[in-house]
Parts: C-alpha cells; structure tokens; sequence
C-alpha cells in the first residue's frame, strides 16, 4: 500500500466514523476541524482504522491521534511494522 | 509449600433503595439531557444512597446476606478487606465496624483505597494474605461506596457516573491449581491530580475554612481520564497475560470497572474479545466506585455468566492513576 492510498484509505474511514462528505476531509483535519470528533467517535475511529488495514495500533498513540497526519504517521508504521 | 488455591466461593451485593434515572438527574443538570448521558456512558440510572444508608451498613448487608448463603459464621473468617474511598468516618476503619456487627471478632481488618481498582486490590491482598497464612481460611472482601455524597449533583463531569452500593466476594481455601492466578497493577501518577476529592484531607482541614465546592465536592478532568485508561488499560491487560504466558483465547470471561460502557466496548473490541465474554451492569446501576467490580461479579454469578471451571479477567482503573487486572480460575 503506497502513501496515497494509505492518505484516501484514512480519508474514507474518518468520513465515515465522524459521518461527514469524504471531501471534507483533508490533510489538515483534527479534532478542531471536525465537529464530530469527540472521545466516544475516537475510539470507534480507532477500532475502524485497525479493521481497514489489518494492523494493531499501538495503545500509547492511541490519545495521541488527533489529526490527520499523525493519524498517517501511526498507521504507516504499523502497516511497515507489520 | 501450599496445597491449596485461594478461590471465590460466595458473592453479594446491595444496592440503596433510591433510584435516579437520567430524568431525574436532568432536572438538576440543565445543560444535558437523558439521551446524552446515554451516548456518553451508556448510563440509564444511578442508585443514590438514602439519609439512612451508610458505608458500613451498606457492608454489613451485603456481607451477611453472604455469610449465611454459604452457611459461614463470623468465628469463621480471617480477613475483612474493605475497598472504599467513602467509608463512614476518616478513621477508624469501616472494616472494624463490619467486624464488630458481623461478629468476624478472629478476623484482621484492613481499609483499602486504590479507588476504583480498589476491589481488584483488595481480592489480590486478601488472597496473597490466604496463601501465606493456612490459619486464614476465608476473607471478606468487600467494595462499598457512598461517593454521591461527595458529588455535586450540578457537576456533569461527575454527577452523569456515580452511584453508591456495597459488592461483596467471600474467599476460601480451593483446590490447587484453582482460584486466583496471579494479578498485574500499574501506576501512572503523571496526572495524579486529576481526578481527586481534597475536603477532609490533612492538606484541607475543616477546623481552618467553611465549605468550599472547589474542594468539597469530587473532581474529575474527562479528557485526562479518558486518555489514561484507553491507553493503559489495554496495556496492563496484555502486560498481566504476558507474565503468565497466557493468551487473551484463554479468557473465558471479562469484568471490568463499570465506569463508562463505551470505554468496555472499547477495550473489548482493540484486545479482540468477543462481546459474549463479558457482562455489564454499568447501564443500569452507574459507576459504584471501589464496589463496582464486586457488584458486577455477584450479577454475574446470580444470571449464572461464569461456570465452574472458567477464567475469569477483572480489570479497572482509578484515580491516581492506578490499573489492575487479575485472573482467577472459578470452580
């Protein structure tokens, strides 16, 4: 899976837990951004993303993972670590 | 050389009279409604003590009640191990009085106050005690708690979650190789102040102020404590399996602390557990404190949840913060 799939695979996934149009979710997305995004969604998000790419979040980022790119950053390391 | 495990051979619970349904709460508390307090906790009703309850008699109920199902008498037991961050004064101990009304006058006392991991806590002292000492043959360990006192009903942090009520297990001398495994704990104290309850402390006399709600009533910061047991207690989960060379397949069946059932489901669905292996009261009853685990294990049992034979997981977390998890083997 190359970064810009792994970006629209995030992508998808945020606009469906948080239930808002794929296209308002961009790179810059956060907590701050996204008015849905609150701590029960979060986990949901979290479960979600581990189900979509098959990998184990690690639980220390799981609070850590508040916008996109960190969010990025977590998953491709556990997809390279996996 | 012990040939004996320390296993639980007898639950019990009691719950106050007074009811407080998301209603009701929402006549006090303006800013939310039921349906919120339901998506956020998935909390329907809480049970508040009533002017006549107390930590102790809330204990001694539900001991007795234990005692004379398992045809024990006081004479009988070691240990009382109470688990409360609410007993009825700040010293002596609420043990002591359980002792003298149940009449347990062989039995050692000791208070507990690991919050709300305090009745894993406790199960863990009770039973290591049990395994040094044979003279020990049964422990009551109990978790009470009558926290909404200490609630501001006008708090949504606090006020959405709480409730009072006493759960009880009775351990005894079982086969070897049955009853408790072994436990894990784990102390985070970077946001030790948190979620804390200062009134009454030696740092916050009464003899030197009046009543102040900042230090008189519980307080708790949400985001702190969300992220703290979504990140630790799957952890200390995985970390006590470890050490035991355990797999999570193993686990028959789960108790958790029943402090918000999102954060169950959660733990659940990230350690991979299939939602059939655990039970939850959380949405019926609140989150009982120190007596949480022990109220949703004596559930468990009364609706026949765990079978002689299976592994059973507690696990919580609570102020400090503090996380606990043990694995008992029931017969």
């Amino acid at each position: 899976m190359d970064d810009i799939q792994i970006k629209e695979a995030i992508r998808n996934t945020l606009s469906v837990v948080f239930e808002i149009p794929e296209e308002d979710v961009t790179e810059e997305s956060s907590t701050d951004s996204i008015e849905n995004w609150d701590s029960i969604r979060h986990l949901n998000l979290i479960i979600a993303l581990e189900e979509q790419f098959g990998v184990s979040i690690p639980d220390d980022d799981v609070g850590n993972m508040l916008n996109f790119k960190i969010i990025k950053i977590v998953i491709s390391e556990a997809i390279n670590g996996k | 050389m012990i040939k004996y495990g320390v296993g639980i051979v007898g639950t019990g619970h009691y719950l106050p009279d007074n009811v407080q349904s998301n209603e009701d709460l929402c006549k006090i508390l303006l800013d939310v409604n039921p349906e919120w307090i339901v998506s956020k906790t998935g909390i329907k009703r809480r049970y508040i003590a009533t002017e006549d309850d107390s930590a102790s008699n809330m204990s001694i109920l539900a001991a007795r009640k234990v005692l004379e199902e398992n045809n024990i008498s006081g004479e009988d037991i070691g240990l009382i191990a109470v688990a409360t961050f609410s007993p009825d004064y700040m010293f002596p101990p609420v043990s002591a009085k359980i002792q003298k009304e149940l009449k347990c006058t062989k039995a050692q006392i000791v208070d507990i106050n690991t919050n709300c991991t305090g009745f894993i806590t406790a199960l863990t002292i009770a039973s290591d005690r049990m395994r040094v000492d044979q003279s020990v043959k049964y422990s009551l360990v109990i978790g009470v708690e009558l926290h909404t006192r200490y609630i501001n009903p006008k708090d949504k942090e606090t006020a959405i979650f709480f409730s009072d009520g006493a759960g009880v297990a009775l351990l005894g001398q079982v086969d070897e190789g049955s009853g408790i495994i072994n436990s894990h704990f784990k102390t985070d104290s970077s946001t030790y102040e948190s979620v804390r309850f200062r009134g009454g402390g030696s740092s916050f006399p009464f003899s030197k102020r009046s009543f102040s709600p900042d230090i008189d009533f519980m307080e708790m910061n949400g985001l702190a404590t969300w992220k703290q047991a979504v990140t630790n207690m799957p952890i200390l989960i995985k970390d006590l399996l470890t050490k035991i060379s355990m797999d999570i397949d193993d686990i028959d069946f789960c108790l958790f602390h029943q402090a918000n059932l999102n954060l169950i489901n959660y733990v659940m669905a990230k350690l991979k557990i299939p939602g059939e292996k655990t039970y939850t009261n959380v949405q019926e009853i609140g989150n009982c404190g120190s007596a949480s685990v022990g109220i949703v294990l004596s559930e468990a049992m009364i609706f026949g949840k765990i079978k002689p034979g299976n592994t059973v997981l507690f696990a919580g977390v609570g102020a400090g913060f503090n996380f606990g998890a043990s694995i008992w083997k029931f017969t």
